[in-house]
């Protein structure tokens, strides 16, 4: 089983690709108000039940949808896998 | 006690009134009116014809220092906190600069128009005024701007062509002010009241400096922006430091002109008139765009 910790770290990392210096607050944000956990102890299964959150919270800072769908396909695919993602290679 | 919070807006509206009054309830200064051939009542309207862009340039300053001071605040156990401060910092010396220069400027000139003795001790003090703003400021937004290319980014520091580009530009910027300042001091009527040495010592140098520090800061935030990670930041932070680019760009160039061709009387009014209103609208619109990015900035903290 993957470390908590290490699906943060990810989750920071694809996030970074979007929101640069700010994504770690950004994640500690949305992780705390929408999950009320600490950021990071979050599993894969509370990515799955972030996404929705994050969609509307980034929609809200571009009107890009495919950029924020693609950030979300790469939370999914966090959420249901352990390969990494095109972007984090 | 009662405490009232003073914001950075707040603070604008009450300098604006006092240059307002000021400005408009001292009686002018008759060599001013001789000068430029006006009645006591054509000054004032000149006064309220430059009053109108000024105070939209101060507004514009005020605006942004007030929104980089909240994103600031919003970054508070960030390693960028401490650099983001410092910036708001500077652009709060450099919005204040603005501003109270005029204030101070006001009663002195009067007095001065009433004591021709103390003419001299007028403009040297708002010179040096200006000249401490510029210092102060440019010299913590040059601190905040290194702290921030040294915030953890990974630059490559290869390109030459830009440093050539950086040290011609400033050359070029350092020889004309020189020559201009010291021709002016020879045949514009010595506006600074003072011998070639101390104008070299006191004015051009410490001005040369100041204007260094401000293009390195610019310089380093054209780096952060072209090297930080983020689609989403990198578009918000470009237009924060292209409208502090220019900002910091239009400030050198209205200390530029204010102490070379605005000291000269040899100019028609109309000219000058242009030309403040040209500068003036070129740091709105960097100030604009500052405001703009910064407020971006923020809205990324705030969901």
């Amino acid at each position: 089983m993957e470390r908590q910790d290490n699906v943060y770290q990810r989750l920071v990392v694809i996030t970074g690709n979007y929101l640069g210096p700010a994504a770690e607050r950004f994640i500690d944000r949305q992780i705390r108000g929408h999950l009320d956990k600490d950021p990071r102890t979050i599993t894969k299964k509370d990515v799955a039940l972030l996404l929705d959150w994050l969609r509307g919270s980034v929609s809200l800072l571009t009107d890009n949808e495919r950029m924020v769908e693609e950030y979300i396909d790469q939370l999914r695919n966090l959420s249901t896998s352990g390969a990494k993602t095109s972007i984090e290679r | 006690m009662l405490s009232v919070k003073l914001s950075p807006m707040r603070m604008f509206a009450i300098l604006f009134v006092i240059v307002c009054v000021l400005s408009l309830a001292l009686p002018p200064d008759p060599q001013s009116l001789r000068t430029f051939h006006l009645s006591p009542t054509e000054y004032r309207v000149v006064i309220v014809l430059l009053l109108i862009p000024e105070a939209l340039l101060w507004y514009a300053s005020f605006y942004a220092y007030a929104k980089l001071h909240e994103y600031a605040r919003y970054l508070k156990g960030s390693k960028e906190h401490s650099a983001f401060q410092k910036i708001s910092l500077g652009m709060g010396v450099l919005s204040y600069g603005l501003i109270v220069p005029s204030i101070v400027a006001a009663p002195l000139n009067y007095i001065a128009a009433n004591h021709n003795g103390f003419r001299p001790t007028a403009a040297i003090i708002n010179h040096y005024l200006t000249l401490l703003v510029a210092l102060i400021s440019f010299s913590i937004l040059r601190g905040g701007s290194q702290e921030l290319v040294g915030s953890g980014l990974k630059i490559k520091r290869g390109s030459l062509s830009g440093m050539r580009m950086f040290a011609l530009f400033f050359i070029v910027l350092a020889v004309f002010y020189s020559y201009t300042t010291l021709h002016t001091r020879r045949f514009g009527g010595n506006p600074y009241y003072m011998g070639v040495f101390p104008v070299m010592v006191t004015i051009i140098i410490p001005y040369l400096y100041a204007w260094f520090e401000g293009m390195v800061s610019a310089y380093n935030l054209r780096l952060y922006s072209k090297y930080v990670k983020g689609f989403l930041y990198k578009q918000a932070f470009f237009q924060l430091s292209a409208g502090l680019v220019i900002t910091i760009l239009g400030f050198i160039f209205v200390q530029f002109i204010t102490s070379t061709l605005g000291a000269r009387t040899d100019k028609s009014l109309g000219f000058i008139l242009l030309l403040i209103y040209l500068l003036l609208a070129v740091l709105i619109t960097g100030l604009g765009l500052m405001a703009w990015g910064t407020k971006k900035l923020k809205r990324i903290e705030e969901v």
